[in-house]
């Protein structure tokens, strides 16, 4: 991995964001016309190196037109590759369309349930850019590699959602051990009051 | 380090690294130096008994006792510990509220063991301390660890063990003290994922900590004596201290945990229970306990329920009533008096102090004026004393056990009356006989929620001869009263005769008369009947209140509805 921009300079970027890309995805309201996100990642990949968008992208992002959050996300992300040090610096060519196109997108939305926190919310804010960084190699300028992994660990919704689930389960579990050790102690009073 | 080293020079090189331990926190945390007990006496005397290390959050303390690190061949970790202990302080639980949080979490996730949750408090803070400081700063926190290990086979402890050899990536045994079987393994994956992760956020992530734990407590029965030497947090306030804030709970707290995105949006939505009491984002008084017993926060059960109930009135807080006297009184400038050291630092008039002589010497050259009064032209309020009954028979709630809206009304309009300067008589009541109150008219808050906070459960009688011997033998020109009675259909027990053989319901009127404030029954009721009529005739205003949780509203409509007349 290697050194990326300044967190700090993320997080202003992602903070400024231009109403334009905040606007609803695809759809065309009364004299306004809805964002061109295809457009958009389009000129994205071009800008830092890579190729054109695929006619099966293209497919892909009309297929899930409906998944409004998650589309909201990568017009977020286009905003926010769109940095002059990701123009300069062009990260490995297919990291960044890995990344836009990846299912870890769509988690991400549904644990935000509102793309808008990634804005608003100073935590998710920090945890959009440093995902970002972490999908194209990179690490926060002033860290360690190590540190900018830590970091991410701390703000992840998705290992969050993650740990949530287990840690159900081990309720679910304990549960399950609870009722079986007072069915247990239940039938040890029953066969002494027998025996009495 | 081979050489033997005295407790002094132990002492004098812990306190030597002390600020450099604190700084790891933050540099701009300043803690009070640290109490290095040099005998166990000493660090029995100040509270320090089975741990060698704890905090105090109420004086911001740490004690450490330096016989036991001694003992235990920690004398050459002095900045492991230290930070450690400085990390209570500043990082979690860092005070006595957010201590009460956590634990509110953990004894809902572990079920029947809520008696163990300032352990498990204790434990997820250790390792959230501990992670921070090995990751961050490099310090040998497991080696701390590794010192001290011998021998404990308990499962609790080995599960806590094995999530810091995972968290650190050290080799198994290393602080573990059998190989565990695979799904320990997992939940110890699964809860050093919950400390990296909940690192930020540790109050949420307490319940999930402890839902991990739980297996095992089930499993252990009671934890080991092992757990002493590490609970340096377990009991950090000084049992008598009940930190604010406690009696509502977070919005995520009832759950297993939620997402950020579930959590704004149960921000944005106000529960169905809101505007009816919150019913839903307060604790039961019982739960509220609980906690504060968790704590060690030893206080009776009334003084508990007493506490609840105040935390949960005070919001709510109203502008009690006041009658218009004729004239005020005015201050008039009457000259000047000597200031003293130990006079009320309000009173010393800097002004005519520094006329008097430019040097200030208490005492000697400061000065305090004197006013008497003059006639003034505007009208002066005086505050109307309420005189409250509280009907706690068999059909009411206990209030130390589950939420009384009763006591919560009660508590509502005793606290805005105190507040108003007026003076309140609270009396509990149930069956004959039964019944407890203040010592007449008081302006002591304790006094009164301890009234408030009773409970009979008993038959119901309301107690006529209280009402006789406050109101048949009252002086002309007494300060005005408003006799307030929350109950249900009980209340018309007030007409029925006394023990004298008197009739209630001329007690009642010439009550009505004498007290000058007015009366007011607000009940839980879902009509009228013949004799409520005629208490309405006789000048009673009678407020239905058919759910409890309406009591509320009613407490601060209470001022508005029934003088009209409230000064603004």
């Amino acid at each position: 991995m290697k050194e990326g921009p300044s967190l700090e300079a993320m997080l202003d970027r992602l903070a400024a964001i231009p109403g334009d890309f905040m606007r609803e995805p695809g759809k065309k309201k009364k004299g306004e016309a809805g964002l061109q996100l295809t457009a958009l990642i389009n000129d994205l990949l071009l800008d830092t190196g890579d190729l054109p968008v695929s006619a099966g992208e293209i497919k892909t992002l009309e297929n899930r037109n409906e998944e409004r959050e998650y589309l909201r996300i990568l017009s977020i992300l286009c905003h926010l590759f769109h940095d002059p040090f990701f123009i300069k610096n062009r990260p490995d060519r297919g990291l960044i369309r890995k990344f836009l196109f990846s299912p870890k997108l769509e988690d991400l939305a549904s644990c935000a349930g509102d793309a808008e926190l990634f804005i608003t919310d100073p935590d998710r804010r920090e945890e959009l850019c440093r995902l970002a960084l972490n999908a194209v190699g990179l690490y926060p300028a002033g860290e360690t590699e190590k540190r900018g992994r830590e970091r991410l660990a701390t703000l992840d919704s998705i290992e969050r959602k993650k740990i949530l689930d287990k840690t159900r389960q081990a309720q679910e579990r304990a549960r399950e051990i609870r009722e079986a050790m007072l069915r247990k102690e239940a039938e040890e009073a029953a066969s002494k009051m027998s025996r009495e | 380090m081979g050489e033997v080293q005295t407790t002094e020079d132990i002492r004098e090189r812990w306190l030597s690294v002390w600020e450099e331990a604190v700084g790891l926190w933050s540099p701009y945390v300043q803690l009070r130096q640290p109490l290095l007990c040099r005998t166990e006496k000493e660090a029995a005397k100040e509270g320090l008994s089975s741990s060698f290390a704890m905090i105090r959050l109420t004086d911001y303390s740490v004690v450490v006792s330096l016989e036991q690190v001694k003992k235990l061949g920690l004398e050459n970790f002095p900045m492991e510990i230290l930070a450690h202990e400085a990390g209570h302080h500043v990082y979690c639980p860092a005070d006595l509220t957010d201590l009460g949080r956590v634990i509110g979490r953990i004894q809902n996730a572990i079920p029947g063991y809520e008696q163990h949750a300032s352990l498990i408090a204790n434990l997820y803070e250790d390792i959230l301390i501990n992670n921070h400081l090995f990751s961050e700063f490099h310090l040998k926190m497991d080696k701390v660890y590794e010192k001290v290990k011998g021998g404990s086979k308990d499962k609790l402890w080995n599960f806590y063990m094995r999530t810091y050899e995972v968290l650190w990536a050290l080799p198994a045994l290393t602080l573990t003290e059998e190989q565990v079987d695979t799904e320990t393994e997992g939940d110890a994956i699964l809860a050093s994922r919950v400390v990296r992760n909940f690192s930020r956020e540790w109050i949420r992530g307490s319940g999930e900590f402890a839902s991990i734990c739980y297996r095992y407590l089930l499993e252990s029965g009671v934890p080991q004596n092992r757990f002493n030497i590490w609970l340096d947090s377990i009991n950090p306030g000084d049992g008598k201290t009940i930190p604010a804030g406690l009696s509502g709970m977070d919005e995520d707290e009832a759950g297993t945990g939620v997402l950020p995105g579930e959590l704004r949006k149960a921000a944005s939505e106000p529960s169905s229970d809101q505007g009816k009491g919150s019913k839903g984002n307060y604790r039961e008084p019982y739960q509220y306990g609980q906690i504060l017993r968790a704590m060690g926060i030893d206080l009776t059960e009334q003084e508990i329920a007493a506490r609840y109930y105040r935390e949960r009135a005070i919001p709510y807080l109203i502008k009690f009533p006041s009658v218009e006297m004729p004239e005020s009184e005015e201050p008039l400038p009457e000259g000047l008096k000597e200031w003293d050291a130990g006079d009320s630092f309000e009173s010393l008039s800097l002004f005519d102090s520094l006329l008097k002589s430019p040097v200030m010497i208490p005492g000697y050259t400061t000065v305090e004026r004197i006013s008497g009064s003059s006639k003034g032209k505007e009208p002066a309020s005086e505050p109307i004393d309420l005189d409250i009954y509280i009907d706690s028979s068999g059909s009411m709630p206990n209030p130390s056990v589950n939420t009384s809206y009763l006591t919560l009304a009660g508590a509502v309009i005793c606290l805005s009356a105190l507040r108003s300067g007026s003076k309140v008589q609270a009396t509990l009541w149930s069956g004959t006989n039964q019944f407890i109150k203040t010592d007449g008219f008081v302006r002591n808050e304790k006094e009164i929620m301890g009234i408030l906070t009773g409970f009979f459960g008993g038959a119901t009688a309301f107690p006529i001869h209280v009402m006789r011997e406050t109101y048949l033998s009252r002086k002309p020109g007494s300060r005005k009263v408003h006799i307030l009675v929350i109950s249900d259909d009980g209340v018309t027990t007030m007409f029925d005769k006394d023990e004298k053989g008197n009739s209630g319901k001329d007690i009642a009127a010439a009550s009505l008369k004498n007290c000058g404030g007015g009366g007011t029954f607000a009940l839980n009721i879902y009509g009228m009947n013949k004799e409520l009529e005629a208490a309405q005739k006789m000048g009673w205003g009678i407020y239905p209140v058919t759910d409890w949780e309406e009591l509320m509203k009613f407490s601060r409509d209470f001022v508005k509805k029934h003088y009209g007349r409230e000064r603004k």
